[in-house]
Parts: structure tokens; C-alpha cells; sequence
């Protein structure tokens, strides 16, 4: 009886609440409770920025793989890095991704927004058997349609971002393409700089 | 001999880590193995202007950061947000021409109907204030310019130029700005200054709708320069293969 209950616990525990879940859906659950927390009223009161900051980048972090992210980012040059240089950069590139995301959806009317799931499409999976797909959404704003399309990425834990392409424009590509321009740069002086420029981001 | 198993233990770790490690950098090539092009620097261009680009892109983010920003924004504080669509739609409806004569000449006869349907739906019903032929019946408009109709006929891009008040541009597409300017209601009209003054207005009153989304792009790059440059060739690219 005991091995029964166990085999029930471990069960339980073991497979994910999210195993149902398609990426379509995981991607319309994540973006809606960061737009819930973007528009919660409670937050508007005085003191409460800081709060709803701290929930955002939890909820950010839930939504995309920020060491992918940067990985992607980097490109070749990830192997220049040290484990620790590696942290560092991944801790400041989602900084940098974060602020740029919150600054802009907070910038726009979000009542106004409205943003359609169109469809996901199966990739091919990776070698090491990952399962990816792309998710295809579009947001219209001011009368203007724009293509929104998330890379998302399963290794069993809940589908995660770890790409997205603006009107067809890949955002690791892009970043991929800059860090190419900067091989000359050592790691350090490449960490250096993303602090300077989040401090000056911080301080407009 | 208890030395001997510490070693051992400590070998038998050292290995699995080094196993771990490996597997790890190995799953996240694996992620991205379809991004290499861009390490192989197979999706830019040539860019031998390099500092006179520099140098314009600089009086650019100048002209952006201290005239067209603030006017923009004291513009959006006057014309409410309805009227600046309006006017967004009205000039947009007036670019009609261009997009019809670059469908012609790319033979896409569905876009060529599509747009005259829009332009004449528009046109009669709200003078091109509204978009009601996208609304009622889902039409789309096909934004092809002249820049898109020569990389259509396979005319290289050549290399990467940033142009005064314009922005990203390459050597096709300035062309193309130059061959558009021919079939624009603007050029023609009288008197001359007319013209460039509409350009203007379009201009400002286009800027207010996207307040933000220049910064948005320069704030989150680490190189905003290259960042545009690449994202411009990218969506160049991918204009010419629709």
C-alpha cells in the first residue's frame, strides 16, 4: 500500500502540470499574466513600482530562456567566455531584453492593443531532442497590423521564448550579427560596456 | 588505499562534469545550428562607406533626438490620435500610384486589383481618411516600391548606405527612392515647396503614431547601428522574396 501511494506521489510530482499545454498556449497564458501585471491598478499606487517590477521579471523569466537567449546572442563567441564571464553576461543581456520589453509595453495603450494567436507550426526537433515550433501572433496598435513570431523551445519542463522575430527579423539573428562586429572586443570589455549602457538606460 | 578511492571518486566526477558540460554546449549548438549563416557573415553587406555612414547615421539619431521627436510629440499632444490616422490614411491612399505601377511591374495582377479596389473603395467613401476597404472586406494592401521591383528582377543590393533624413537604405533601394519620386502625386504639384512641405507634415504626424519605437531599438542594442543596418537588410530581403 505504501509503494502504491508512493508510486501516486512521485506520479504526480514528477510529470509537469504543463505537459497538456501547447505552445500556442503556454505563449497566450505567459504574455496575458504579464499584461494582467502591466495593467493591475494596485501597482499604479505610490511605492508599488518596485513590486510590480520584481513580479515582472519573475514572470519574464517563466516565459523565456534567457540563457539561450544570450547563447544565441553571442554566437561563436560564446566559447570565448569563462563559466563565470557567462553568468554575468546572461544576467545583464536579460536585464537588457527585460527593460527594453517592459519599456515598451508600457509606453503603449495596452487596453488598445489587441493581439492575435494565428498558429504554431512543429520544427524540426534538435539532436538532443528538444522539441521546438514557432508561434505566430500578430498585434494590432493604431490601426497598424505588425508580425510578432516567437521561437519556443521543450525539453520537458514547459515550452520557453528563446527567439523572437520582429516583422520577420530575428532577435538573436540581429544581436548575433552586432556581437559578430565586437570579435576583437575581449569578454570582459563586452560586459563592461552592456553595464555602462544599462546604468545610463536606468538613470532616463 | 583510502587515497585511492578518493582519487578514483574524484576521476569518476571530474569525468561525468567534463560529460555534462560537454553535452550541454552540445544541445545548445544544437539549438541555434540554423543561425550560423550569420557567424559566416553570409546576411550582411558590403560597407565600404563605413564612417561617411557612420557620420550620417550620427546626424540622423541628431536630427531624430532634437527636432522630429519633440515636434512629433507636441503634435500628438494637439491633433488627437483619430485625426493623426486619418491623416496617416489620407497620404498613404495618395501613395496608391506606387504601389500600383511596382505590382505592374512585378506582374502580381491580384495585388494590381486589390490595391485599385482599395484605392477606389477608400477614395469615394471617406476621401482615404479611413481604411474601410481593408475593414469591410479584408483586402490587404501590397506595399511594393521600386527599390523591391529591381531586387525582383534579381538586381543585387549592392552595398549599405545610410541616407540624410531617409535612414537605412543600399545602393537598389536609393535608386529605387529616386525612380518612386517620378510616379509620387508630390512631385508634381504647384508650387514646388509644396511638396517637400507634405513630406514633411507626413512625416511628423507618421512619427507621433510610433512615439518610442526608435528608442525601443536603439536602447536595446549593443551596436545601434549595426542593429538597424542588419534589420534593414533583413526586411529588405524578405519584401523582395513576397
Amino acid at each position: 500500500m505504501r509503494l502504491l501511494l508512493a508510486i501516486c506521489l512521485t506520479t504526480i510530482l514528477v510529470l509537469p502540470a504543463h505537459a497538456a499545454q501547447s505552445p500556442l498556449a503556454t505563449l497566450r497564458t505567459n504574455t496575458n499574466i504579464i499584461l494582467n501585471i502591466l495593467q493591475d491598478p494596485q501597482y499604479t499606487k505610490v511605492g508599488m513600482k518596485k513590486k510590480q517590477g520584481n513580479k515582472l521579471i519573475i514572470e519574464m523569466n517563466n516565459m523565456f530562456d534567457f540563457s539561450s537567449f544570450a547563447r544565441g546572442a553571442l554566437g561563436h563567441n560564446w566559447k570565448r567566455f569563462d563559466e563565470e564571464q557567462k553568468i554575468v553576461f546572461t544576467d545583464i543581456f536579460s536585464h537588457l531584453i527585460i527593460n527594453g520589453y517592459l519599456e515598451r509595453m508600457s509606453s503603449e495603450a495596452l487596453d488598445k492593443i489587441q493581439i492575435n494567436y494565428l498558429e504554431s507550426h512543429e520544427l524540426k526537433p534538435t539532436k538532443s531532442g528538444k522539441k521546438r515550433a514557432d508561434v505566430n501572433t500578430t498585434i494590432l496598435y493604431n490601426d497598424v497590423i505588425s508580425n510578432l513570431d516567437y521561437r519556443m523551445f521543450d525539453q520537458g519542463q514547459g515550452w520557453k521564448v528563446y527567439d523572437i522575430k520582429i516583422a520577420g527579423v530575428s532577435m538573436v539573428a540581429n544581436y548575433r550579427e552586432q556581437y559578430r562586429q565586437k570579435y576583437n572586443d575581449s569578454p570582459n570589455e563586452i560586459i563592461e560596456e552592456m553595464k555602462t549602457k544599462l546604468s545610463e538606460l536606468s538613470q532616463e | 588505499m583510502k587515497n585511492c578511492i578518493l582519487i578514483f571518486c574524484l576521476t569518476f566526477w571530474a569525468t561525468i562534469s567534463f560529460a555534462e558540460t560537454n553535452v550541454n554546449e552540445q544541445i545548445d549548438d544544437d539549438l541555434f545550428s540554423d543561425y550560423d549563416n550569420v557567424e559566416k557573415g553570409q546576411l550582411s553587406v558590403a560597407d565600404p562607406l563605413y564612417y561617411f555612414n557612420k557620420g550620417i547615421y550620427y546626424f540622423n539619431d541628431t536630427f531624430y533626438t532634437y527636432m522630429l521627436n519633440p515636434v512629433s510629440t507636441g503634435y500628438a499632444k494637439v491633433v488627437p490620435r483619430p485625426a493623426r490616422q486619418g491623416v496617416r490614411n489620407f497620404f498613404y491612399n495618395l501613395g496608391f500610384p506606387i504601389r500600383f505601377v511596382n505590382n505592374l511591374l512585378q506582374f502580381k495582377f491580384v495585388a494590381v486589383a486589390e490595391e485599385t479596389g482599395i484605392f477606389t473603395f477608400n477614395t469615394i467613401y471617406g476621401l482615404g481618411f479611413f481604411k474601410g476597404a481593408q475593414k469591410e472586406f479584408g483586402l490587404e494592401n501590397s506595399d511594393e516600391d521600386f527599390g523591391q521591383t529591381l531586387g525582383s528582377y534579381s538586381i543585387g543590393e549592392g552595398f549599405y548606405l545610410v541616407l540624410p533624413f531617409f535612414g537605412p537604405s543600399n545602393l537598389r533601394d536609393t535608386i529605387g527612392i529616386a525612380g518612386d519620386t517620378f510616379i509620387t502625386p508630390f512631385t508634381y504639384v504647384d508650387p514646388a515647396w509644396l511638396g517637400p512641405a507634405v513630406s514633411a507634415q507626413t512625416t511628423v504626424n507618421n512619427t507621433s503614431l510610433s512615439l518610442g519605437a526608435y528608442e525601443a531599438i536603439k536602447n536595446a542594442a549593443v551596436d545601434p547601428y549595426t542593429a538597424m543596418k542588419d534589420g534593414y537588410i533583413r526586411i529588405r530581403r524578405l519584401k523582395v522574396i513576397e
